[in-house]
């Protein structure tokens, strides 16, 4: 393969960085961590005080700021999380039986800018990591991916096809967590929260953390 | 003058973002923004009142990063191994390139990450580039020019392999 010239390299940084950018958007619920202004005010608080008591204190040269308490680093790439929430709705999927015979179709819904209907905002899926886990879930399911869970999907028409929300990942250092909902057969939902372990070269559900079914 | 409450809430956000591409993890770039914000504070009296004191805290934040002693030694991302992908189906070529220049960047001397983010991410000219980093634009050029070709040999044997 040629290697790319200087113009595909800057357009492939381009898209790199911008497939990043969701990294300062949303981060991990459990190592979320303070927002930046309070912190400022709360600094500012603290160099008042501090400035009141070393008064008339000469110093030579200003010591670096602290360093704040080490925290995990995620380096999940999209790909990962694409890996991810495909084996958390593949378990998902074969813990619940379709009406008859295979799943026809699964919708994934994309709340990542809607957030209604009593769920949470989920994560953003981009093109890319939906072609992936299309691919990955096809023996599964066909998957198709909307923005909305509005028109209602056809569930109550034909019991085969399923609708599926997935949460945002929560970071727990060295697994996350995700929860998917999955409604079926019109009237019938279950959810569940896996526990995800990045194992050789690729994501395993390794536990259930909770899971519950409904019917109305 | 421009007080530093508003200034942090108009651009808290667009900082955060240059500190992710810089350091290549929120957490670093949040621990920036606030070694920035937090320096800022003590210098408001003199930043508050430049034309644009949300380009001097950009400048700022790329010099934090560039001389984040700490960040080297303690905090950089482990770099992390290629990941191994099952081999029985295309992950998406687009995808896994993104992936593998993400994790690439984090390889290069700071100096060339930086220059790379403020010409294809803050899509600055090379000139303002130099302004920023206080070097000369030769300098700036040369920087991208080994930078862009690390990159170009990794990918390359990367997708060899």
């Amino acid at each position: 393969m040629p290697k790319l010239t200087d113009d595909e390299l800057g357009d492939l940084l381009r898209d790199t960085f911008a497939d990043h950018e969701h990294l300062a958007d949303h981060p991990p619920e459990a190592t979320k961590r303070h927002r930046i202004a309070p912190v400022l005010l709360a600094a500012a608080a603290v160099l008042a005080v501090l400035a009141g008591a070393l008064y008339g204190v000469s110093r030579v040269g200003a010591a670096d700021p602290a360093p704040p308490a080490a925290t995990p680093t995620p380096t999940r790439t999209a790909s990962d999380d694409a890996l991810i929430w495909t084996a958390s709705i593949e378990t998902l999927l074969r813990s619940v039986k379709p009406g008859s015979g295979a799943w026809r179709s699964v919708i994934v819904v994309d709340q990542s800018d809607d957030g209604t209907n009593h769920f949470p905002k989920g994560p953003p899926i981009s093109a890319d990591q939906q072609e992936m886990m299309t691919y990955l879930m096809r023996r599964i399911a066909p998957l198709q991916f909307r923005e909305k869970l509005s028109p209602a999907p056809p569930t109550c028409q034909d019991n085969r096809v399923g609708v599926v929300l997935i949460s945002e990942m929560v970071d727990k250092g060295d697994h996350v967590e995700v929860r998917v909902n999955l409604f079926h057969d019109c009237n019938h939902g279950s959810n569940a929260t896996y526990r995800v372990e990045h194992r050789g070269p690729s994501w395993v559900v390794t536990a259930t953390v909770s899971s519950t079914s409904a019917s109305w | 003058m421009t007080s530093l409450d508003d200034v942090v809430r108009s651009t808290e956000h667009r900082l955060l973002r240059l500190a992710l591409m810089l350091s290549g993890s929120r957490h670093n770039a949040e621990d920036l923004v606030q070694s920035v914000l937090a320096r800022a504070h003590r210098q408001w009296e003199r930043i508050g009142g430049l034309e644009h004191p949300e380009a001097y805290l950009r400048t700022m934040v790329v010099n934090e990063y560039l001389g984040w002693r700490r960040l080297l030694k303690n905090r950089e991302v482990p770099l992390a191994e290629p990941i191994e992908r099952p081999a029985d189906f295309d992950l998406g070529a687009r995808q896994a390139q993104r992936d593998a220049t993400w994790r690439l960047l984090t390889r290069l001397p700071r100096k060339q990450r930086a220059v790379l983010v403020l010409r294809y991410y803050e899509d600055l000219a090379d000139s303002d580039i130099a302004e920023i980093l206080g070097v000369s634009p030769a300098t700036v050029r040369s920087n991208a020019a080994r930078a862009l070709a690390t990159l170009r040999d990794h990918l390359s044997a990367e997708e060899a392999n």
